[in-house]
């Protein structure tokens, strides 16, 4: 989707309000919606996709304005509707209309909690096959832009690179998020800074970025 | 402050069993449906969500706690800073953490969110690295904590890759001409952590007052020489 969080190459943000130290959480109520964005039951088909992808399709003025955790908010409090295990109305008072949520498993407890928050998810998985491209492969991207969520982002688009790294079959977010479990090769591209935007050409500057199988052929 | 609820009939609606899943492609529909009940006081929301939630099951407080607390006083820069402070100090956990970040932080029992898949990249006099997630904020939390607020924002996230050297410059680095910019856009769940220059004359400085010289933005790359001078972390 070309949505408004597609931003890398735009213009006209303004400059950055740098910070050298930033307490992590600005109020209480962003740490509370960050932990039970972390650790509220969700449906089985749930994924780091899936949040991404919903939270992409946010009003766009909400996308740019509101803060990041009230963001995280708005992300888990669609999925919970979406699935029918609560609604709107009950999010809108926080009382229950008495209906108990079927299909899920229990709350999470304090020892969930912590072997989730210590604990590392890999997102590889298995691929039979051998990769199609090897390190020192050019390469161009496709143009297409994929109906739905996609992390393939607009400014690298039609674009050529030099394949630098193979990171084994990781997950395709664009299937991902239709329920298709598919594991792909995954490599960093490594675009001139010149050859993507053209102001800078001639600049030894580098752009990399990851980018799955399915968006690449070899350059001619 | 808790929410007064009138106790809901005690005929607990039963849904019929289908395995519930939660399909994003309507997702902008939802979230109008949703924005047009729920109070506008993000606060009040949270209160409400959380009573909610834990009222129906889903959630425990203490689990949200366990996160808060979690990424309030355990994890956080300190955690990256050590690493490199151990990366300057032997010359093989160096090598092993360049060619695998996630194995090598297994070494040091370093696990956590966002972590199966680190790559650590080092600058040197010639080249200086910079992260970024253009398409949201992907950041390797289990080393750095959560992100500062500009690394969310849209002006970092669509400059970094476009103008990296005025963006470096507003984060007060100047970079010679002769240093090559490398900007690593996390568009995967790869994770990046940037290995910062051991600052000269540190030669005998023991790992803890090395690990106090780093900065947070020295491993996200929008710092580059740290001074030796600001320590007693």
């Amino acid at each position: 989707m070309d949505g408004i969080h597609d931003v890398g190459g735009r213009q006209g943000f303004g400059p950055i309000e740098v910070t050298d130290v930033d307490p992590p959480f600005p109020t209480d109520w962003e740490a509370r919606a960050f932990g039970i964005t972390k650790s509220v039951t969700a449906v089985s088909d749930y994924s780091v996709d899936k949040f991404r992808y919903t939270r992409e399709q946010l009003p766009p003025l909400e996308y740019l304005t509101s803060p990041y955790f009230e963001q995280w908010m708005r992300g888990t409090m669609a999925m919970l509707v979406g699935s029918g295990l609560v609604s709107a109305e009950e999010l809108a008072t926080g009382c229950s209309n008495g209906s108990s949520p079927q299909g899920v498993g229990p709350a999470k407890t304090k020892e969930d909690a912590h072997a989730a928050a210590t604990g590392s998810v890999r997102f590889d998985g298995p691929f039979n096959g051998a990769p199609a491209f090897a390190s020192g492969d050019r390469v161009m991207i496709s143009m297409s832009a994929p109906r739905g969520h996609t992390r393939l982002p607009q400014y690298v688009r039609g674009r050529s690179g030099t394949v630098i790294a193979y990171h084994g079959a990781h997950g395709v977010p664009e299937d991902n998020v239709k329920n298709v479990k598919t594991f792909e090769p995954l490599y960093t591209v490594a675009f001139a800074l010149g050859d993507l935007f053209e102001e800078h050409q001639g600049s030894s500057d580098q752009i990399n970025v990851e980018i799955w199988e399915r968006f690449l052929a070899i350059a001619e | 402050m808790s929410y007064e609820c009138q106790l809901a009939s005690s005929k607990t609606r039963k849904r019929k069993s289908v395995m519930p899943s939660y399909d994003p492609e309507n997702a902008a529909e939802i979230h109008d449906h949703v924005h047009s009940h729920i109070p506008s006081d993000p606060a009040l929301r949270v209160k409400a969500m959380e009573s909610l939630l834990v009222e129906k099951g889903l959630l425990t407080s203490e689990a949200v706690d366990v996160w808060v607390e979690t990424y309030s006083e355990k994890v956080g820069p300190k955690v990256g800073a050590g690493i490199v402070a151990r990366a300057w100090c032997d010359p093989d956990f160096k090598a092993r953490l360049l060619e695998d970040g996630t194995a090598a932080l297994k070494e040091l029992e370093i696990e956590g969110w966002f972590l199966a898949h680190l790559k650590v990249v080092e600058n040197t006099d010639a080249v200086h690295n910079l992260v970024v997630c253009t398409l949201c904020s992907c950041y390797p939390h289990g080393v750095l904590g959560l992100q500062p607020s500009w690394y969310k924002k849209e002006a970092y996230r669509s400059r970094a890759v476009r103008d990296p050297r005025l963006v470096l410059s507003e984060f007060g680095v100047d970079l010679p001409k002769d240093v090559q910019v490398k900007v690593w856009d996390s568009t995967a769940e790869v994770r990046y952590l940037v290995l910062p220059q051991r600052p000269t004359g540190t030669e005998n400085w023991d790992e803890a007052a090395l690990a106090a010289l780093v900065t947070r933005n020295s491993m996200i790359g929008t710092d580059r020489d740290l001074s030796t001078t600001t320590s007693e972390g």
